[in-house]
């Protein structure tokens, strides 16, 4: 049984293209594989003539008489394989040529891994490479907005079987389908970040322009569609402008939530408006929030906030306000931590005073996500005052940093990573939802970080016990970023933060391999 | 003697050796028994001195605080472990790949010397010293074949 079966329906490729794609497979630094073809019922002389001359121990080529399509020429191939590991290679497409090699180490070092991924880029008719794809580790939620998995993908043949190969009715997004089918089931999924793949761009096809396909993209939508049905999760998919998908979920009940706000009851002036930072913010809850079930937890620092302040809250929030005194020295950590344990919500929602609601489903845009049990923080696109991103969650590199800061709201970034939810490896605490039993299972915020890192120290421990962070970018909060206190770091939080993560925050980010904490932002000439 | 006086806790009652109220079982030791009949805790009059209690505490949110806090110790303390052996790891390594590098230069450097003196050896042998001395040696080379009797083949 060879290691690799490598899986290739044909259907008229052109034959230079097609030519450099035997030749890469030809070349591989790894000999264990078999390659099987099915051609696919093509007309041109010269691809048939080419399949004949393949003359390889290796190859084995299979003719249908009539088109029946990718879907069924790829199962084709999967009967005749008999690998244990099935790699997924398009008839113009070009395999680097240690790509099985690499593979096969990884796959050795865990025999429990079913499906794996690498990076990728794309090739032009001239054989240059471009567009590089440093992709995220394994990453759920963003694989319900785009296939970013895709190329290459190296599927273990036992359970590729045994959910049924490819199947028909998704055509252009099969591979997607079959993806998600199988990483619903994978014991564990690998990540390869190594360019093992060069993905052709010729007129028309989808690695050029993604709306080459309609029908392609609603299939890709019902497949995502039926992922969710499968996991329980109530959502409903659409295609966005950008051709992305976006899973709107359904809360099934209304459970309560306590948004926790630590303040002092600062003034400050914002958009021209001299304001209490507090009462704004929970005026902007009551006025813009359609969940229903919520409550408002003010932990106020005592004596410092003014007592007309604390009238003005009890006149805006009503019956749903909750006031906490807190009388020790300033610690946002024990300020939250305090306000969690007065509250009695099944979520907890951390927001700080000098916020602004946007988006009036924000409540439940951020609580959707906890129907699966491992996401531990859902957190918004923070916006500043003018309107750039003040945060898109938080990524690793030299430091922790802010992603995407000082960019215009709309800003795509790279494979539209600013525009679709998806994993963080942090986010900040301005407004983040937790659910409670999480909040509890990893000690809450850490009191030794006073002023900052807490979020940073918070989203770690929540790595360390294997939650996932996830960012909403459809939910919008504006942040009037430091307007309470001085935003200043003290070397104490440093060291403490290195003492316990140095190593973590130091690497390379797991989910947004390609920023540069250098512009703290997108680093766009490292892509490219 | 002063030695002989019984010791005596801040209300003047008598300490004995096995009660005493600094040792952290003696409270626990003092609650036993009525966890073991199924009753309610009763408040203990005697507390060990060394246990600091606020006096405007509410019992449920303090406790539940400090579980909180605890939690965080713990888990700050494996992410500390977790550091300390990638940082070991990170020594370990950096000390495996000085010793492989200093291998790659002593390596280098025997090579360096090799071609160095193949290089002189070269030389040598393309001067004109080495081409004369051959020359005018070769008469004698050649009878001392001849004595020995080995041709030049041999």
């Amino acid at each position: 049984m060879p290691r690799f079966s490598i899986i290739t329906p044909v259907f008229d490729p052109p034959i230079k293209a097609f030519d450099a794609c035997a030749r890469s497979v030809f070349r591989q630094s790894y000999s264990d594989w078999e390659w099987i073809l099915v051609d696919d019922g093509s007309t041109d002389r010269e691809v048939l003539d080419y399949l004949r001359r393949l003359d390889d121990p290796r190859v084995r080529v299979r003719t249908r008489h009539q088109n029946g399509g990718i879907v069924e020429a790829s199962n084709d191939a999967l009967n005749l394989a008999s690998g244990e590991f099935i790699v997924l290679l398009d008839h113009d497409d070009l395999l680097a040529n240690n790509a099985l090699k690499r593979v096969d180490e990884v796959l050795s070092e865990n025999p429990r891994i079913d499906y794996l991924y690498s990076d990728e880029d794309k090739v032009d008719d001239e054989g240059r490479f471009f567009d590089p794809f440093r992709k995220p580790a394994w990453s759920p939620e963003r694989l319900r907005s785009q296939n970013y998995c895709c190329h290459l993908s190296v599927i273990r043949a036992e359970l590729m079987r045994e959910l049924g190969g490819f199947r028909t009715g998704y055509d252009g997004s099969q591979d997607f389908d079959l993806i998600l089918r199988i990483t619903e089931r994978a014991q564990e999924i690998a990540h390869v970040p190594e360019i093992l793949y060069h993905w052709r761009v010729v007129p028309g096809s989808t690695a050029g322009d993604a709306g080459a396909k309609p029908y392609a993209i609603e299939a890709a939508r019902r497949a995502v569609s039926e992922h969710l049905d499968r996991l329980g999760i109530d959502a409903d998919v659409t295609v966005t402008p950008d051709l992305y998908l976006k899973s709107t979920r359904r809360l099934s009940r209304c459970p309560l939530v306590s948004i926790i706000i630590p303040t002092c009851g600062s003034r400050k002036r914002v958009w021209g408006r001299e304001a209490v930072l507090v009462e704004t913010a929970v005026a902007s809850i009551i006025q813009r929030s359609t969940y229903e079930n919520y409550e408002i937890v003010i932990v106020y620092d005592d004596p410092l906030t003014p007592d007309d302040v604390i009238d003005r809250l009890r006149h805006i929030a009503g019956d749903r306000l909750r006031l906490v005194p807190y009388r020790k020295s300033f610690n946002f950590s024990e300020k939250c931590n305090l306000g969690v344990v007065s509250s009695s919500g099944e979520y907890v929602v951390l927001l700080n005073d000098d916020t602004s609601i946007q988006s009036p489903g924000w409540i439940e845009g951020l609580i959707c996500y906890f129907v699966e049990p491992d996401v531990g923080m859902v957190g918004p696109k923070l916006l500043l005052e003018d309107g750039r991103i003040q945060s898109a969650g938080h990524f690793n590199k030299e430091g922790p940093n802010n992603v995407a800061f000082g960019h215009h709201a709309d800003d795509r970034g790279p494979f539209s990573v600013l525009q679709i939810a998806a994993e963080r490896s942090g986010l900040t605490m301005a407004c983040t939802a937790i659910p409670r039993r999480i909040y509890n299972h990893v000690g809450g915020l850490s009191p030794e970080y006073p002023r900052a890192f807490n979020d940073v120290d918070f989203g770690n421990k929540l790595w360390l016990l294997g939650y996932r962070m996830i960012w909403n970018p459809h939910v919008v909060i504006h942040h009037f970023e430091s307007a309470t206190r001085n935003p200043s770091v003290s070397p104490k939080e440093i060291h403490r933060m290195w003492e316990r993560w140095g190593y973590m925050v130091n690497g390379r980010d797991p989910f947004l391999p390609w920023f540069s904490s250098a512009i703290h932002g997108i680093d766009h000439d490292s892509i490219s | 003697m002063a030695r002989d006086e019984p010791d005596r806790d801040n209300r003047g009652a008598e300490v004995r050796d096995d009660d005493n109220p600094n040792d952290p079982f003696y409270l626990a030791a003092l609650r036993l028994p009525y966890y073991a009949n199924n009753n309610p805790v009763v408040s203990v009059d005697r507390r060990p001195q060394h246990v600091q209690v606020e006096e405007d505490w509410n019992d449920i949110g303090f406790l539940q605080l400090e579980i909180l806090r605890l939690r965080d110790e713990v888990i700050g303390a494996l992410a500390r472990e977790g550091e300390v052996r990638a940082r070991l790891d990170g020594l370990l390594n950096s000390e495996a790949r000085w010793e492989e590098h200093n291998s790659i230069k002593n390596h280098k450097a025997v090579l360096a010397q090799k071609e160095d003196a193949e290089a002189r050896l070269e030389a040598v042998l393309r001067s004109r010293t080495w081409k004369l001395g051959r020359a005018l040696f070769a008469p004698i080379r050649l009878v001392r074949r001849a004595l020995t009797g080995r041709s030049r083949d041999s």
